[in-house]
């Protein structure tokens, strides 16, 4: 599989086709990320367009000294962060209605199975926004506290300790939901 | 040891970012404090918990981003036929016409005029069709329009608000809610595809003078270098030449973008040649 950065800097020397192959890769892992970062469908749709538009616009300032998915996300959180700027009306809870929960579920393992994954999301959507984002780019885009810390412009203990308080609030409120008692 | 580092470990392990087997100390450490041994299994159970079915973006969107990569293939040209304007140039003025309004909401226009026609035709069927009569039907069409418009315009979505814009253009922009919208949209929209497509519809548009003043402190303000460039090149192109002579003495007082300043240097060649 070809490395992203390599594609990337074909992008930036004039073969706009290899953008399509970053698209595909990537297109899935961006639309959930606006969706799990409290946007709803219509809105993550065109956040992941106007992401791309800008990685477009913008390739020329791809320098390679960060991976491409974390200049990537770093470009999807701007896109983001102008979003709920211009509109000032920033869903902070992700809906819970127009979340998807998946299709056919039956009884036993599968209806416990999906019990579960909703419990998550519910959970994750509850806690306050940006250590569920902190959240999010680790534990579902596989991106280091480095890459994290950087995006967020704070240094590694911070984003560590910020990982830990949002870690700690999503199981009080997955125990809740699920209504487990609290440590 | 600390609760942070184990919990560090923890997700670093799970992440993949490193494969360093559980120290003794580390281990000793979760053996005597029952809580990091929940909060472990937890911050665990929610890593290795696999979503079943990840919501999906409709095939819009994939249709939506395939048809700016062509336009935008389709436009650049290759280095060995190369003309004398920057592709990047060049580039930003292709997606413009990408966002361009669309033939469904010309058709849909066409529409409305087609069945305003045949209804006032019914309500006057004896007598033969008049200036006044037409002068009526073209402000009725303008004012649906106008009203189509606006209403398009305040949706959430940016593929909605598009369309709003297509139906925009259908009027003169005479209808002052209409222009205000469009400005404000124009200042505040967070969809770039939207604004560009805001200023595409003024270049076309016949009153654009009494806008010019409202453009000229938006593009002075402007922050979006893409949307920046677009409305210089309206401004610089279409507007007055006193509107000209105060927008760019505004711009040498400021620090611009480079691709801003380029573009506005390249403007400046252009008109001068």
């Amino acid at each position: 599989m070809t490395d992203e950065r390599a594609l990337m800097f074909d992008v930036q020397n004039g073969q706009l086709d290899k953008l399509a192959i970053l698209f595909e890769r990537n297109h899935l892992q961006l639309f959930n990320y606006f969706l799990r970062t409290g946007n709803n469908r219509a809105a993550s749709e065109d956040l992941v367009q106007e992401t791309f538009m800008k990685v477009l616009a913008y390739r020329s300032s791809f320098s390679g000294t960060a991976n491409f998915k974390s200049w990537l996300f770093g470009i999807a959180r701007n896109t983001k962060a102008d979003y709920y700027r211009k509109s000032k009306q920033a869903t902070t809870h992700l809906d819970i209605d127009e979340h998807d929960v998946g299709s056919e579920h039956t009884l036993g393992e599968e209806m416990e199975q999906w019990q579960k994954q909703d419990l998550f999301e519910r959970a994750l959507a509850s806690i306050n926004p940006e250590l569920r984002e902190i959240i999010v780019l680790s534990r579902f885009h596989q991106l280091n506290y480095e890459d994290i810390a950087q995006m967020h412009d704070c240094n590694l203990n911070t984003m560590k300790s910020r990982m830990r308080k949002g870690l700690t609030m999503l199981e009080q409120a997955y125990r809740k939901l699920a209504g487990e008692p609290n440590q | 040891m600390k609760q942070q580092d184990v919990i560090d470990w923890k997700v670093a392990q799970l992440s993949g970012h490193q494969n360093v087997p559980m120290s003794t100390e580390m281990a000793e450490f979760i053996a005597q404090n029952p809580m990091v041994e929940k909060e472990l299994a937890f911050i665990e159970s929610f890593w290795k918990h696999e979503p079943e079915n990840l919501p999906q973006p409709s095939s819009q969107m994939r249709q939506n981003f395939y048809s700016m990569l062509d336009e935008a293939k389709a436009q650049i040209q290759p280095d060995d036929v190369k003309t004398e304007a920057k592709p990047r140039l060049k580039f930003i003025g292709i997606l413009s016409g990408w966002l361009a309004p669309n033939p469904v909401a010309q058709f849909s226009s066409l529409a409305i005029v087609f069945v305003l026609g045949m209804s006032i035709s019914r309500f006057d069927v004896d007598s033969a069709p008049t200036q006044p009569g037409l002068a009526k039907l073209e402000q009725e069409v303008s004012s649906l329009s106008s009203l189509v418009a606006i209403s398009m315009l305040q949706k959430p979505s940016a593929s909605e608000r598009l369309t709003g814009v297509a139906y925009s253009s259908q009027t003169d922009l005479s209808d002052p809610n209409l222009s205000a919208t469009l400005i404000g949209l124009l200042e505040n929209d967070k969809s770039t595809a939207v604004r560009l497509a805001i200023i595409n519809t003024m270049r076309e548009s016949s009153r654009l003078a009494d806008k010019e003043q409202s453009l000229i402190e938006l593009a002075v303000n402007e922050s979006n270098p893409l949307v920046q460039m677009e409305l210089c090149r309206l401004l610089l192109i279409n507007g007055t030449s006193e509107t000209q002579r105060t927008l760019l003495e505004q711009l040498k007082s400021m620090t611009l973008h480079d691709d801003v300043a380029d573009f506005i240097r390249e403007i400046q060649s252009t008109s001068r040649a």
